[in-house]
């Protein structure tokens, strides 16, 4: 009984290799291998490494004392950064693709957008180590947090490319495609960097306490045009 | 449609119309279900700017969350009052075959598709609003959400009066391609004037549009405070002073370094 429970484990285990090694190799796109595993398992992997990558973009700081509960902070924002702007965002997109009558391709483009954020918290994960290095190597918050930044930023980019493989077919049957993949993009990246300010902090700066969320929240557009601003204004 | 889509929140009716799957007789005989479907997600886009005055304030006013859901509807409903009229007795003057029964219709759907790009942006407004202090952002922010949703809900009118009015259906359904007829009949141009309607009568369109815009955004005016400025207190309504164009162009000014 045993070994057959084992068995089943292993082919359970190397279904989901199959599956991630399929969906790299494709360029992010989930093939037939997927058919074999859960339902939920990309929002389950969306979890798993966002929340790794957040817990380790936490950790620069130490992992013992108080930084422990950052790091368990950082676990849970990650993952919850990508659903709440997921969240937020779909509804209006899901009403432009009716309106503008591609509303039978909504299950393909629902692929496509789980697919891109799949692809983000792999390639988050993946570059999880590179990381710890530059945190236990230099140290300095303002470093730490640039190059997690950069890393978001990296990692989002990268990934464009699934949604482009998911959208060609789309776009080759009805152009209207391409303007709202482009339209995805903007409502995405304006309601995720808004995401992003509220939930800080990711990083966690030594000299403050270690919270959930900052008690100033503000607006990311503003608060850093008035960076910009001030910056400008040193400058001339 | 079955009988069961007939219940006043029908959700197969509302998601045929969204999919531009709607047969101009069902446009007519559904009416009650796009006033219903209109305010229903107007309400959700006025529940959405009232958050922001629950998070802008040292005490939260609910009074604005529980205005907003009334007044948001009642914009629409009070400009379809206002503009009906007009268009009815404008368009028949000029040609335009439909009855005031279709006009109202088509006029009912466009705020349905208006009112719904309306209620799924509220969801992105709710979330700034609970996370910005800054009025103007949400002015500006707001006015870009009612813009797009005004622009999709002008085209949608438009596209209706694409179609050919209910005759010129019924006599074609008497041909065997008459159920893909309602497809076919709209023009390339997104605003393009259809074959079957008099250039005259089509520039009339373009000129009650202008009315209907011009309407809409005195009545959302009239109707402030929607969002409410955190320095003044609850008020129903603000009265006549200024104008939406000053106001809006005050906010961006603010926005962009004023």
């Amino acid at each position: 009984m045993a070994a057959a429970r084992s068995i089943r484990h292993s082919d359970s285990a190397g279904d989901w290799i199959a599956a991630i090694v399929a969906f790299l190799n494709a360029g992010g796109m989930r093939g037939k291998e997927w058919s074999r595993l859960p339902t939920h398992a990309p929002l389950f992997l969306i979890v798993l490494c966002g929340g790794i990558y957040g817990a380790v973009m936490a950790s620069y700081n130490g992992i013992d004392g108080s930084r422990a509960l950052m790091v368990a902070y950082g676990a849970i924002k990650v993952p919850l950064l990508f659903l709440a702007t997921m969240v937020t965002a779909v509804p209006c997109f899901y009403v432009l693709n009716l309106l503008l009558g591609v509303g039978d391709d909504l299950p393909i483009v629902w692929r496509g957008l789980t697919d891109y954020q799949l692809l983000v918290a792999m390639q988050l994960l993946a570059l999880a180590p590179v990381t710890v290095l530059v945190n236990v190597t230099h140290g300095d918050y303002r470093t730490a947090q640039a190059w997690s930044t950069l890393m978001f930023g990296v990692a989002g980019w990268n990934a464009r490319r699934s949604l482009q493989n998911c959208y060609r077919p789309l776009i080759a049957q009805n152009p209207v495609h391409a303007r709202l993949k482009q339209l995805w993009f903007l409502v995405y990246a304006f309601v995720g960097v808004q995401m992003g300010w509220d939930l800080r902090p990711f990083v966690g700066s030594p000299e403050m306490p270690v919270q959930f969320f900052r008690e100033h929240i503000g607006n990311a557009y503003l608060e850093t045009a008035l960076v910009l601003k001030l910056f400008f204004h040193e400058l001339f | 449609m079955s009988s069961a889509a007939l219940s006043l929140l029908s959700w197969p009716a509302f998601d045929a119309l969204l999919r531009g799957r709607m047969m101009p007789s069902d446009r007519v005989r559904l009416m009650v279900n796009w006033i219903a479907w209109q305010g229903l997600c107007a309400a959700v886009f006025g529940l959405s700017l009232g958050v922001y005055a629950l998070s802008s304030r040292a005490e939260p006013d609910f009074r604005f969350l529980l205005a907003d859901i009334v007044k948001m509807p009642l914009l629409l409903f009070f400009t379809s009052a206002v503009t009906i009229p007009s268009l009815y007795v404008f368009g028949a003057l000029r040609g335009l075959r439909f009855s005031a029964r279709e006009f109202a219709a088509m006029l009912m759907v466009a705020h349905t598709i208006l009112a719904a790009v309306l209620g799924s942006l509220a969801p992105v407004v709710a979330f700034f609003a609970l996370t910005t202090i800054s009025y103007s952002f949400m002015v500006v922010l707001t006015v870009i959400a009612c813009t797009i949703a005004g622009f999709l809900g002008v085209r949608a009118f438009v596209r209706a009066m694409n179609e050919p009015p209910t005759d010129i259906l019924a006599g074609a359904a008497v041909s065997a391609d008459a159920p893909g007829l309602a497809e076919d009949t709209p023009s390339s141009g997104m605003f393009s004037r259809p074959a079957h309607v008099d250039k005259n009568a089509w520039q009339l369109l373009g000129w009650w549009v202008a009315l209907y815009i011009f309407v809409g955004i005195q009545m959302g005016w009239i109707l402030r405070p929607f969002i409410g400025s955190p320095e003044l207190p609850f008020i129903l309504f603000r009265g006549k002073s200024g104008s939406m164009i000053e106001s809006v162009l005050h906010h961006i000014h603010v926005l962009f370094g004023g």
